[in-house]
């Protein structure tokens, strides 16, 4: 039995999280660089959105973190890395059906090929065959999806439970969990229950494989809410033109960054020293 | 439900990514040599990554020794006063000679306990260099690059920012598939700042701060 009120979680949140927001805004900088700052950072929801990002924060240390502990420390390496390449198979289904509705060919034939590849030859996905051989695995949503036909992100949203995201992007996530074939089969078979197990084996794992570098970014950051918030814009703007740059083509690159900041450009002296090697003649 | 398990997992992705590849970007500047007669731009990074692979494999240095290598090549490879100026952005402007001097310091401290321990992990990984982009003449160069576990596993996609000032380069932002740290810096550092009204005094206690309780966590751990 389908349950319709489990699908769109994620999209329920949004309008949710945008619903608590009234009220809840930064202040709109009238100086020129200090409102072209405010834009970029597309955030004026971010009072509310610090409170939940340190509930999720608290629920990590409660809850996720041991949790990831525990199943590192029970579940062998290999084991791990095999339930890591199932359930990236399982989400070969709605990585096509996006790739397709962004018009990449190529990548949709990759998603193809790796599924097949890898439920026939690895053991129903568990083994990464087609990585081996040279086709390995991408993301694609529904969020990337909505923005190659033009969307804008809206404003960033921490969500609860589920982290950084934005307006679209939340859409986007309401919006695979209908199309998504495999999520609709697990709902079928196996009920909520199946569902839930699939989100929790996925969400530990993902910990239990980062456990460090979240400790030690954490750490060592002196506003762990800005550096997410920057890394999730950086990374989905990336994300959205498809790490075309490994291609080498130079438009999906971002643009370069201009690093004098302007009043100080006169301040020559600290380049004197030699900084690298030689450049040669060109 | 399941999508958005995905989801909250490549949300979050980017920070460990981020981390991973800042110090695979900083280790293999810094462990290599200074690369003299280099030729091109790819040549720098690539001769960079190589001997920094090559010389990663012993774990026998100290916590110390580990630290004080990736300072001394920090200095020598990596533009770190523009960058400094960059990741405090406006206020870099506002800010006196003595602040912009006791930033670098801390800042670049912050790094090196950040990330020289973890460079240990990186053994046995490859580094290739893919391309470069820019013109002859162009202030910036751009060098693609891949790190990839022995398996053939890929473990990020680093875009390096090389400053062509007069005769040399200078690293000035690493991007870990595609987020820049430069970036991710100005955008912590200045949120923080904002939050205190821009004063930088509260930043750079802060920041001392920050770097006690890190060094004390690492004597600790010893």
């Amino acid at each position: 039995m389908r349950e319709p009120g489990a699908v769109g979680a994620r999209g329920v949140l949004t309008v949710l999280a945008l619903a608590l927001a009234l009220g809840a805004c930064a202040t709109r900088p009238t100086d020129p660089e200090e409102l072209a700052h405010y834009r970029e950072l597309n955030d004026p929801l971010e009072p509310m959105n610090r409170v939940i990002f340190q509930f999720n924060e608290v629920a990590d240390k409660v809850v996720l973190r041991p949790l990831a502990i525990g199943y590192r420390a029970i579940v062998p390496r290999g084991v791990r890395s095999g339930i890591r390449n199932f359930l990236n198979n399982l989400e070969a289904p709605v990585v096509l059906l996006n790739d397709l509705l962004q018009g990449e060919g190529l990548r949709a034939r990759d998603t193809v090929g790796r599924f097949m590849t890898n439920t026939i030859l690895g053991l129903g996905g568990v083994i990464d065959v087609a990585r081996d051989a040279g086709i390995p695995y991408h993301d694609e949503d529904f969020g990337q999806t909505l923005a190659v036909w033009g969307a804008g992100p809206g404003p960033y949203l921490v969500l609860p439970l589920y982290g950084p995201s934005n307006v679209r992007d939340g859409i986007g996530d309401g919006v695979d969990a209908l199309i998504d074939p495999v999520a609709l089969y697990i709902r079928e078979e196996y009920g909520l229950e199946g569902s839930a197990v699939r989100y929790t084996v996925d969400t530990v794992d993902w910990r239990a494989a980062n456990l460090e570098i979240i400790d030690d970014l954490r750490r060592s950051s002196i506003d762990f809410y800005a550096a997410t918030r920057s890394a999730y814009r950086q990374q989905r703007s990336n994300e959205i033109r498809n790490g075309r740059a490994a291609q080498g083509d130079p438009d999906a690159l971002p643009p370069m960054i201009e690093f004098d900041v302007p009043d100080n450009i006169g301040e020559r002296e600290t380049y004197d020293e030699p900084l690298g090697p030689p450049v040669p003649p060109r | 439900m399941n999508r958005s398990a995905h989801r909250s997992r490549r949300a979050s992705a980017p920070l460990p990514r981020l981390l991973h590849a800042a110090c695979a970007g900083l280790l293999l500047v810094l462990l290599a040599a200074p690369a003299r007669g280099a030729e091109t731009a790819v040549a720098f990074i690539s001769g960079l990554g190589d001997t920094a692979i090559r010389e990663l494999a012993p774990n026998d240095i100290t916590p110390a020794q580990r630290e004080t290598k990736f300072r001394e090549l920090l200095h020598a490879n990596f533009d770190m006063p523009r960058i400094t100026r960059f990741v405090l952005g406006r206020y870099a402007r506002r800010a006196s000679d003595a602040d912009l001097k006791a930033f670098q310091t801390l800042y670049e401290e912050l790094a090196v306990l950040t990330y020289a321990q973890m460079f240990a992990s990186y053994a046995g990984h490859v580094f290739k260099v893919t391309k470069q982009l820019g013109a002859p003449g162009d202030k910036y160069i751009m060098v693609v690059s891949e790190l990839s576990e022995a398996s053939g596993k890929l473990a990020a996609r680093l875009d390096w920012q090389l400053l062509v000032d007069r005769d040399r380069y200078a690293v000035v932002d690493v991007r870990v598939e595609g987020v820049s740290m430069a970036i991710a810096q100005r955008d912590e550092f200045t949120a923080f700042l904002d939050k205190n009204g821009g004063n930088m005094a509260a930043l750079l206690k802060e920041l001392d701060r920050k770097v006690k309780k890190l060094r004390d966590g690492r004597a600790a751990a010893k």
